[in-house]
Formats: structure tokens, C-alpha cells, sequence
């Protein structure tokens, strides 16, 4: 199942790690940048099915950055990284409307599967929405 | 209030007057309208006279004409001399002219009054031989030499066989006229000439036209009280004074109607009335009628035949028609009285509704500004500000309480009269030149003037903070409002630098460091797991992977050494140790890197400096820290001071670090002593240099400051200088402490 995979992380050792990580263990393709003032532009770019985000970075922090992407596309799943002992803003994250959320540290097997699973239902969302458009057209032609 | 006293005066004047002049009207139209109606029923009746009159003329018109007729007739010589061929052709032409005027017949009686020659009214000609008694009555007149020339109107009978009301006009007849037959008149009585007329049609044609206001009528009565004419057919012909009761469908009295008709109408008089009647049109009800009367003497005046004509009108219509008037009269009266009222009610409410409001608003906004007054009052006077009002020279006009604590000792009384007038100046002085009367003049330019500055009051030094406002008095004489806050512990307290309070307690510090820690463990345990469970990675990338833990295990050794020396866990030992050598420990450790940084240094330290009490070092781990932060703010270069005294009033030592880097940004000033902290790049700097700093000089009893200076404040002597103060060691009061340890 491929997939791209787009990591904003303000630590280059995570994005290393993270981007290492997938390389290996999965098809995706992964972008990644330290800079979230870049995903914008990235965004237009790309073809991006998840965003991860760390929740805590300098520029913008990772709920307003949630809020940016969401607006580009709203089915575009976004999960957050939080440090561990702070689940608060991780819940915060998922009230408006994060995906799911990963507490560092984490293992691999893990990010793995919540990444399986929010590409799952992108596809899904992206079959949907072609049967949507098909289904339009059936009727327009019926008109 | 006083105004309104005498506007409810006016309005309830006002209404009564209106009322007053209400009811005036109201009776006046009331008596105007009796008045009118009687007025009017006079005129009514009059112009019913007039109609009466006009109905008596007509007939007195018509029957004279029918007399004239008549006389002519009789002039003819086929009628005299009775020539029988174009008798009767002369008899039609008369009738002819006469038909219409309710003639029915012509009849010529003989001489002897054996014979009627008679024309009707078809122009059907017959010779009777034998006379009736009523033509005999009229022959026998006609035979009376006196009555030659005259005419005779009979009185009016009914006709037994037709029911007609039949009446006669006479002339005798006498062989006065002459023609080719006979051409010499005889001159002897031959008979008569008559018209047999029916009088019913010939009033009708005058009375039945007569119409009094809406619906009068007129009707007419002969002599003997008999109707000749009345719209009533079934009256005609029958008694006035039976005929009513007789017909009554609802009993009214007649007394009056009778009256008149046997005192004035028999009596050929002329004249207007009223009566009661039961009938009008067909409307069967009791009901006031109006009447005018005339007679028509018939001959003349005084002479029988006498008929009297009557026209009358229910007075109901009168009564309506005036009173219809009337009510639109007294309609329109009452509709501009009520807008008159109207408008006046308004413009009254509205005013009062406008004044009441007006009243209002002035209140309320007194209110307020008492209340703004008093409350700048309860301000001025409670204010810890020394507030005054001076002149333009400096001259107190008034002072508040609170401002003469400076002027006066604790416990003197004074009062704020009593400063009034005294200048200003010669209570505050100025140590920094900044309050003078120079500055009022200032004041005067700009209207307002700000000042921090430092003064003399009653032999004390205040820090004050001063604004100066220029206003306008309400006599109008420029002053100026001073207000002056003593912040002189402000300024102590600033010098003094931050407090405990805005040290971290070991729980945000804890929570800060778990994220700082946090990151990098998670790196590593994550590139852990690839390198453990996988083989796939190339050599390449493992050497990456292995590089980079690195890299995050010194960022963790780094937190956690700054940690473990701000926190207490730490076992440390306390020594006596000294402050110079401490320092040039730390120099030696950094000298090399001055050397590249290309920083100058230039050492102070006092030769006799006494030795302090403390862990060497975590001593040097905070000249380390201060130091190094000093360097980091020169990278192209500078002169780093260090300095060493003894401060004898303190009894502490002081050290100065002093850089000439860039300065610490105002906005930073507060912060650098928080946990964490830092403006540097990652790696360079972890923010936690300066509050372990802090936490290991506080714990000996010492205090940090710092004084700086950015280049856009000071562009020649910009830089930090940190001046560290630490107790000097004293074995008594080590003992003391001692002694307490045990006591506790
Ligand atoms: N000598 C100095 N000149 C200018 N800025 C300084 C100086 N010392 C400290 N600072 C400021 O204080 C901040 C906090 O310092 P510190 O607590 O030692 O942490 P760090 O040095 O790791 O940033 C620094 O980031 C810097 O902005």
C-alpha cells in the first residue's frame, strides 16, 4: 500500500529516526522538514495522504499547524508526537481532530501500526469520494 | 418643581376652561337649534302660504277664464237666436277651448225652459224637452231682469249618477246681438247658457301639481266643509270634518285640523297652523302636521261661492331637514373642538413628556457627577500619591492629605491649609536637578510632563515618579496638577534583582527537564530498536545511526549535569575555601578559548579577600557558567573584567564579571534566570546556566545581580556585568548555628 507520508518535527534526530524507520519497515514515502512554516508549500507540492507532527515546536505549535492542514484538506489523517507525561495536549490534539497520537518514546511497531491504519482509512475516504464523483457523473448523464 | 407647580396649574385651568366652554356651546347650539326650528317651521309654513295662494290664484285664474268663455259664448247670436244648424258647431268650439279646464257639458236652456239644447264633452249634441229641477233652480235666477250680465256659479253638488262634483256657471241669455239674419236685436230674455263643470278635475289640475318641500300636498274644501280635491281620492267628496275620524286607522285627536277648518278656513281667512294627523301618503301614523291656508272667493271677495285651499307638509320633515343641519353643524363643531383638544393634549404631553426627560437627564447626570466629583474627592484624598495643585511658580494652592507625610515628621499634626501658598520647591528638593522650576515651564509648553526622578524631602531620599498637567482653573487662571508616587522601594527592589518566587519550583523544573530529556531518549531508543532488530541497514547508515545517538546522549548528559548541580541531591561538601583561587581555576579553564575568541582580559582581585564557606566546586560551576556566558556574548572579541572585593558594610565578597558583548534585551532581563531560558541555538545553549547559578549562590546565603547596558542604550559602553555576592566565612556564627542544630 503505497502512501506519503509528510513529518514536521523541529528535532532533526526524530525526523532521522522517523524517516529511517519507514524506509525499512514500510512502502511509504516519507518527506520530512524541521521547518512547519515549510508544509504549506510541501502540501501544494506533494500529494501528501498523513501529516505527523510534533505538538511542541518553536514556530508554530503543532495544533495550529493541525488547524492549517485540515483547512488545505480535511481528510488528510494527522497524528501528533507528544513527550510523555503530557497526554493533556495530546487529548486536546485529538478533540479537534487529530487522528491518533504517538508519546515519545515509542517503538517502531507502534508507529507503524497507527500509520497503517490512518493510511487504511484515507484510501478509503479517497475511494469514496472517486465513487462520489462517479456516481455524480452517472447522473448527470441520466439528466 | 416650581415650574411644575405652575404647569399643572395651567393644564388643569386649560381643561376646565375647555369643559366650560364645552358646555356653552353645547347649550347655545341646543337653544340656536330650537330657534332655527321654529325659524324654520315659520319660513316652511310661509312658503307653503305662498303655495296656497299661488293654488287659489290659479283657480280664481281658471274660472274667471271659464266665465269669459262663457260671456262670449253667450254674445254669439246662434246661441242667442238658438239657429239650430250651427248651434251646436259654435258650442264646440267653445268646448274645445274649455274641455281641458273641467267642463263637461255646454247646455243652452229656452226661453220658456222647455227646451236644453246640450253639447258633453265628446261633442255629442242633443235638444231634451224637458228641464230638471236643478235647471229650472238656475232658469229661475236667470228670469230675474237684475241678473242680466251676470254670472252665476252655483254651488257644487254631487252628481248622483256619475259621483261627480258638479257645479255650474250661469248667464242668462238676451237677443242683444244682430246678424244678416237678424239684423235688428230684440233685446227680449231668451233663456240661459251654462257650463256644467266637474270641479274635482278642474282643482285637481292646479291642486294635484302643488308640492311643499318633500312630500306636502295641497288639498282643497268647499263651503260646506266638502273635500273638492285632496290626493286621498277616497276623501273627495266627503265631509272634512267626518271624514277623517271615519278613515282613522289609530285614534288621534282632530280638535285642531276641525278648528281650523270651521274658524279660519269657512271663514275665508288667510293664515298658518299646525294640527295632528294620522295619515300622510299612505304612512298610516299619529302625526304633527304643518298647514297654510287661503280661501278663494270664487265671485268676490266676501261673496259666496267660497272654496278654501290648504297645503300642508308633515313637520317631521321640516324637523329633519333642519336638524340634518344641524347634526353636521354640530358635527363639525364637535369634530373641531375634539382636534383643537387633541392638539393641545399632545403639545402639553409632549412638553411635559420633553421636560420630565429633560428633568431626568439633568438629574441623572448631577447625580453622576457628584458621584465623579466625590469620587474624585475619596481619590485625591485616599490616593498614596502626593497629589498638588501648584501656581505657575510653584506656589501650592492645595495639597492632598497624604502628601503631607512627606512634608512632616510621623506623629506631627499638620493640615493641608497650612502648606498653601508655600512653595513647592522649598519642601521638595531636587537631588537630580529634574524637578526645578525649570521643569514648570516645561509644562507650560507641552501641557503635560513625565519624571522619574530622585528627591530630598524633610532630610529623606524618594525615588518619585511625577506627572505634571497643565490645566485650566475654573476661575481661568492656568495651574498645574501634580501627581508624585513614591517608588522609591520599587527602585530598591529593582536593584535588587528577582526574587525566589520566580525560581522554578523542583516540580515545573522537573517537568521542563522530562520534555528537554525526553526528545533525545526517544531518538535513541528508536534508532536502538532499528539497530537491534534489523539487519537491513547499511554500513553507511549504521554509522549515521551511531553518530547521532551520540549526539543525543551528550544533550542528555548535559541536562542532567545542570540539573544534579541546581538540585540539592547532590551530595556536596562544604569547605572553607577562597574566592580568588576558585576564580583563576576557572580562568585557566577558559583561557584557551579566550585566546581564539580573541577577548582581552583584564583581572581585579583583591589581595586580602576573606575566605568564604562553600562546595569549591559548585563555586566554580557558577564562575564557570557566568564566565562562559560573558564569552558567548563577545564572539568577534571584547574585554572580559573580572573583579574581587570585600564589601565591609555587607561584610560579603563581591565579585564582578563584566563582558562588552551586545547587553541583555529589556524584554529578556526578567527571564534569564528562569529554567530553561535561553536565546542560543540548540546545543549551544540549554538555559539552564544562570538558574543553576542562582540556586547555588542563594543557597549560601549570596545574591546575583547584573547591570546592563544594549548597545542602542549605550553605544560606547555597552555590555553585562554580573556581580556575585557571597557571605563571608565567620566561625562564630558557625557556632551559633551550631548550638541552634542541637537546640532543635
Ligand atoms: N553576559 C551575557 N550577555 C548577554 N546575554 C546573556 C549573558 N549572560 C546570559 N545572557 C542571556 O541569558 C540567557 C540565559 O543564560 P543561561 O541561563 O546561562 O543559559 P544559556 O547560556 O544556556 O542560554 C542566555 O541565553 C542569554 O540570552
Amino acid at each position: 500500500m503505497p502512501g506519503k507520508i509528510l513529518i514536521v518535527d523541529d528535532e532533526k534526530g526524530m525526523l532521522e529516526l522517523l524517516s529511517m524507520t519507514f524506509k525499512h519497515k514500510t512502502d511509504y514515502e516519507v518527506i520530512t522538514t524541521t521547518d512547519p512554516v515549510e508544509v504549506p508549500r510541501i502540501l501544494a507540492e506533494n500529494d501528501i495522504d498523513i501529516v505527523i507532527s510534533d505538538l511542541r515546536m518553536p514556530e508554530i505549535d503543532g495544533i495550529e499547524l493541525m488547524d492549517y492542514v485540515k483547512q488545505v484538506d480535511e481528510t488528510i489523517p494527522f497524528i501528533v508526537i507528544t513527550a510523555y507525561g503530557t497526554i493533556e495536549s495530546a487529548v486536546e490534539a485529538m478533540k479537534k481532530g487529530a487522528f491518533d497520537y504517538i508519546t515519545k518514546p515509542f517503538r517502531k511497531e507502534q508507529i507503524i501500526l497507527t500509520v497503517d491504519r490512518a493510511m487504511k482509512m484515507r484510501q478509503l475516504q479517497k475511494e469514496n469520494i472517486k465513487l462520489k464523483e462517479q456516481l455524480e457523473q452517472m447522473r448527470k448523464k441520466q439528466v | 418643581m416650581k415650574n411644575f407647580l405652575t404647569e399643572r396649574k395651567i393644564i388643569i385651568g386649560f381643561g376646565i376652561v375647555t369643559v366650560i366652554l364645552l358646555f356653552m356651546a353645547f347649550f347655545t347650539s341646543l337653544r340656536s337649534f330650537k330657534r332655527v326650528k321654529q325659524l324654520a317651521i315659520e319660513e316652511f309654513n310661509q312658503q307653503q302660504l305662498v303655495l296656497a295662494r299661488h293654488v287659489a290664484f290659479s283657480l280664481k285664474t281658471i274660472i274667471n277664464s271659464l266665465k269669459e268663455e262663457l260671456a262670449i259664448l253667450n254674445l254669439s247670436p246662434t246661441i242667442q237666436y238658438l239657429e239650430k244648424v250651427s248651434l251646436a258647431n259654435r258650442m264646440r268650439i267653445t268646448l274645445s277651448a274649455v274641455r281641458n279646464k273641467g267642463v263637461l257639458e255646454i247646455r243652452r236652456i229656452d226661453t220658456n225652459c222647455n227646451r236644453v239644447y246640450v253639447l258633453d264633452k265628446n261633442g255629442v249634441f242633443k235638444e231634451i224637452t224637458r228641464c230638471n229641477n236643478e235647471e229650472i233652480k238656475l232658469f229661475k235666477w236667470s228670469q230675474n231682469r237684475k241678473n242680466k250680465g251676470k254670472i252665476y256659479i252655483s254651488p257644487i253638488h254631487t252628481d248622483n249618477r256619475s259621483g261627480k262634483l258638479i257645479m255650474y256657471l250661469v248667464t242668462p241669455t238676451y237677443q242683444d246681438s244682430y246678424d244678416e239674419a237678424h239684423p235688428k236685436p230684440t233685446h227680449k230674455f231668451v233663456g240661459c247658457l251654462m257650463f256644467t263643470i266637474d270641479a274635482n278635475q278642474l282643482v285637481r289640475m292646479v291642486a294635484s301639481k302643488v308640492k311643499s318641500g318633500k312630500t306636502g300636498y295641497a288639498w282643497v274644501i268647499d263651503e260646506t266643509g266638502r273635500f273638492i280635491y285632496h290626493p286621498r281620492k277616497e276623501y273627495v267628496g266627503q265631509n272634512a270634518f267626518s271624514v277623517r275620524k271615519k278613515e282613522a286607522h289609530i285614534p288621534v285627536s282632530f280638535a285642531r285640523i276641525n278648528a281650523i277648518q270651521r274658524e279660519k278656513m269657512l271663514k275665508g281667512k288667510e293664515g298658518t297652523s299646525w294640527y295632528i294627523s294620522n295619515w300622510h301618503l299612505g304612512v298610516i301614523r299619529k302625526m304633527k302636521k304643518l298647514i297654510a291656508y287661503t280661501p278663494i272667493w270664487l265671485k268676490k271677495r266676501g261673496d259666496s261661492p267660497l272654496w278654501s285651499v290648504a297645503v300642508v307638509a308633515p313637520m317631521q320633515e321640516v324637523e329633519t331637514m333642519v336638524s340634518d343641519v344641524y347634526k353636521q353643524q354640530l358635527l363639525f363643531q364637535g369634530l373641531v373642538l375634539l382636534a383643537i383638544i387633541l392638539v393641545s393634549f399632545s403639545v402639553v404631553g409632549f412638553e411635559r413628556h420633553y421636560s420630565v426627560q429633560l428633568k431626568k437627564e439633568v438629574e441623572e447626570k448631577t447625580k453622576d457627577l457628584r458621584a465623579s466629583e466625590e469620587k474624585y474627592r475619596m481619590l485625591v484624598e485616599n490616593a498614596n500619591d502626593l497629589i498638588y495643585l501648584i501656581d505657575t511658580t510653584g506656589r501650592i494652592i492645595s495639597i492632598n492629605k497624604y502628601g503631607l507625610n512627606f512634608f512632616v515628621d510621623e506623629n506631627t499634626w499638620a493640615e493641608p491649609k497650612d502648606f498653601v501658598g508655600k512653595n513647592i520647591f522649598s519642601y521638595i528638593h531636587s537631588l537630580d536637578n529634574a524637578f526645578t522650576p525649570e521643569v514648570l515651564k516645561e509644562v507650560l509648553n507641552s501641557g503635560v510632563v513625565s519624571l522619574e526622578h530622585e528627591v530630598e524631602i524633610n532630610q529623606r531620599k524618594y525615588w518619585l515618579n511625577t506627572k505634571l498637567i497643565q490645566i485650566k482653573r475654573r476661575t481661568g487662571e492656568i495651574a498645574i496638577l501634580g501627581i508624585s508616587r513614591d517608588i522609591t522601594q520599587h527602585k530598591e527592589m529593582a536593584k535588587q534583582l528577582f526574587n525566589t518566587e520566580k525560581l522554578a519550583s523542583l516540580g515545573v523544573l522537573s517537568a521542563g527537564v522530562a520534555h528537554e530529556i525526553n526528545n533525545p531518549i526517544a531518538v535513541i531508543l528508536g534508532f536502538c530498536d532499528l539497530l537491534l532488530e534489523d539487519g537491513s541497514l547499511s554500513p553507511e547508515e549504521i554509522h549515521q545511526v551511531l553518530k547521532r545517538i551520540q549526539e543525543e546522549a551528550e544533550k542528555c548528559k548535559k541536562i542532567v549535569e545542570n540539573l544534579l548541580m541546581f538540585t540539592r541531591f547532590r551530595e556536596y561538601t562544604e569547605e572553607i575555601t577562597d574566592v580568588n583561587a576558585n576564580l583563576e581555576r576557572v580562568i585557566a579553564l577558559v583561557s584557551n578559548n579566550l585566546l581564539i575568541k580573541k577577548i582581552k582580559l583584564e583581572k581585579h582581585l583583591s589581595p586580602d579577600l576573606p575566605k568564604i564557606k562553600a562546595d569549591a566546586r559548585q563555586i566554580q560551576q557558577v564562575f564557570l557558567n557566568i564566565i562562559n556566558n560573558a564569552i558567548q556574548a563577545m564572539p568577534n572579541g571584547g574585554i572580559l573584567t573580572v573583579t574581587t572585593r570585600l564589601n565591609t558594610q555587607l561584610n560579603m565578597v563581591e565579585i564582578f564579571i563584566k563582558d562588552t558583548g551586545p547587553g541583555i534585551k529589556p524584554e529578556h532581563r526578567r527571564k534569564i534566570f528562569d529554567p530553561f531560558f535561553t536565546t542560543k541555538k540548540v546545543g549551544e545553549g540549554t538555559g539552564l546556566g544562570l538558574t543553576v547559578s542562582y540556586g547555588i549562590v542563594t543557597n549560601y546565603g549570596g545574591t546575583i545581580d547584573f547591570e546592563t547596558k544594549t548597545e542602542e542604550e549605550d553605544k560606547e559602553n555597552h555590555g553585562t556585568t554580573f556581580i556575585i555576592r557571597l557571605p563571608v566565612y565567620n566561625p562564630k556564627q558557625e557556632e551559633i548555628k551550631c548550638q541552634a542544630k542541637f537546640l532543635l
